[in-house]
């Protein structure tokens, strides 16, 4: 019978035979009352949309291959070498600095005990190529973002006197236990802002001041050293210049859910301090 | 803003200036008598602020994105002839005026209310800001600045560049993407570092006069171009603001005419940051 209805059909079965399928589909749907379906199916993208973004900032580059893998946890946990020794820059730049070949040579020709280990065969190898290790970046701050270690280093090391490696760890994780390394915090702009919180009371106008949890010790930890383990929304501040009234912004807000809601931070009038 | 906050910060909120106690407001000041149209500056700003080089087609379509642009004036007394020509030509050698033109950091700025998304606004340094990350792309900004400063990305210029060339970039500042509306910034990543190193130093909040330089004010060979801090009373921009007697929060000023300074389009109230000083013609004399 089925055979028979094909044929009956003709050349054009196949397709038709879809149609029927999407029709079918459409019944389905009419039979419900309301295209529920559908509302279903778009709901499904819109939260793919909104998981999408969160995700990504959690781009964890450990699964990538780095050309040797550095074992954080020998140099800095076993030998206890200072973390300023190879990132040489990150008291004095920007940016912490990703040691010349020559550095790691500089010690490892006096290491013949490892020497035939293959990565530092393969170390070997670069250096007598003459070229630089093809090193992956790992924490990747996008391009608009101003972001300087030296003044950070420099409050919390030169000034306060904190031991290297934790506050280091502040961000970057416990490092010393690190295989290879990897990122433990998402680098948002909440959580920045979870320490250059403003507005404590009279309004600061574009001078970001340290919140109080740094003054007391961190131990540096795999564990967030906050609890900001997800990615916090900096929001409008009331006090922002735009061009939503205010009362929408507090209806955006109080329409989150309570756990979002408290790690909630504002973000500070002067956008051009990081962003240019 | 709540009520509550209103009362408790109602004196400072009623004061004229509300950035009165902020220790910067950058200015600036160009000798428009030193300025030979050499260009060094615009080259300057290009490199310095990552822009792209369109080329010609693009360039002669109003997709230029110069920063900084030589304007060019001509003017000839009575339409006479030069010296030994006949008729009166369209180029005269002696009329040409030339005024760097880039974005005036405007204190009433026209662009930054019309923002749709705040991604324009005021500095408490006197700036004018253009945060990329914001910006959508309505160009509304644009349309609404008087001096046709703001220059808006239609293409990924940065992904035209040559293999090695990507390297020139300038690392301390963002490099734009298409749908993005940009401006001179007074070298704001300049500003930023110039701070950086006064705080090192241990006065975060007094930078010292002449630490930080524009890109264009370094390359000029005339030095027409004086930048600096304008609430800081010994610095030479505010100095040359005084003896000029070009005053803020004010739409005319009210100078002998013989003193050369002026702000552009000072009657529109834009409060321009930017003070020119007018060239003496040799034909005035």
């Amino acid at each position: 019978m089925l055979f028979k209805k094909n044929r009956q059909r003709g050349p054009m079965a196949e397709s038709v035979a879809e149609w029927d399928m999407k029709k079918g589909f459409l019944h389905m749907c009419q039979r419900a009352g309301t295209p529920w379906l559908f509302g279903l199916v778009a709901l499904t993208l819109l939260l793919a949309g909104a998981v999408l973004p969160v995700t990504a900032w959690a781009d964890d580059v450990s699964t990538a291959q780095q050309p040797i893998e550095f074992p954080h946890s020998r140099h800095a946990g076993k030998y206890k070498i200072n973390c300023m020794y190879c990132h040489t820059f990150a008291r004095r730049s920007k940016v912490a600095g990703i040691p010349p070949v020559s550095k790691c040579i500089g010690c490892h020709l006096h290491l013949p005990s490892v020497r035939n280990k293959p990565r530092i065969k393969k170390l070997f190898s670069y250096w007598e190529q003459k070229k630089p290790i093809p090193w992956l970046k790992v924490h990747d701050m996008p391009d608009f973002v101003y972001f300087t270690h030296k003044r950070h280093i420099q409050r919390f090391i030169f000034q306060d006197g904190r031991p290297t490696q934790q506050v280091c760890g502040m961000c970057h994780g416990d490092v010393k236990t690190f295989s290879v390394g990897r990122k433990v915090r998402a680098m948002t702009m909440g959580w920045c802002l979870s320490c250059h919180k403003q507005f404590q009371g009279v309004s600061d106008i574009g001078h970001p001041k340290p919140a109080k949890r740094w003054m007391i010790p961190v131990a540096p930890t795999d564990q967030a050293v906050m609890d900001v383990d997800f990615p916090q929304l900096a929001v409008m501040d009331p006090e922002h210049p735009k061009s939503i009234p205010n009362s929408v912004i507090e209806k955006l807000n109080r329409r989150l859910p309570d756990s979002v809601k408290a790690k909630i931070v504002h973000a500070p009038h002067d956008c051009w301090k990081c962003h240019f | 803003m709540g009520l509550r906050r209103m009362l408790e910060n109602w004196s400072d909120l009623r004061k004229r200036d509300y950035y009165e106690n902020e220790p910067y407001m950058w200015g600036m000041a160009i000798d428009l008598d030193k300025c030979t149209g050499c260009g060094a500056c615009v080259t300057a700003c290009y490199v310095e602020n990552n822009l792209p080089v369109v080329g010609k087609e693009k360039f002669a379509s109003g997709y230029a994105m110069h920063w900084m642009r030589i304007e060019h004036y001509w003017t000839e007394p009575d339409d006479s002839p030069e010296i030994g020509q006949k008729e009166p030509s369209d180029h005269p050698e002696r009329g040409a005026h030339f005024i760097p033109m880039m974005c005036q950091q405007c204190n009433h700025a026209p662009c930054e209310p019309v923002c749709p998304v705040a991604a324009t606004y005021h500095t408490p340094d006197g700036l004018n800001a253009q945060v990329y990350n914001r910006c959508v792309g309505s160009r509304y900004c644009g349309n609404n600045c008087p001096f046709k400063v703001r220059y808006f990305n239609f293409f990924d210029f940065w992904k035209d560049l040559p293999e090695p060339l990507e390297q020139q970039l300038n690392p301390d500042l963002s490099v734009r993407s298409k749908g993005i509306m940009e401006k001179c910034t007074f070298c704001v990543q300049r500003i930023r570092a110039g701070k950086d190193h006064a705080e090192d130093e241990g006065h975060p909040h007094s930078v010292e006069d002449g630490t930080i330089v524009t890109a264009c004010q370094q390359t000029c060979p005339t030095q027409a171009i004086v930048f600096g801090n304008l609430k800081d009373k010994s610095s030479r921009v505010h100095q040359l603001w005084a003896d000029h007697q070009v005053k803020l929060n004010r739409h005319e000023q009210d100078k002998p005419e013989d003193v050369r300074g002026y702000r552009v389009f000072e009657e529109l109230n834009v409060e321009p940051s930017v003070m020119y000083m007018d060239r003496v013609r040799d034909t005035e004399i």
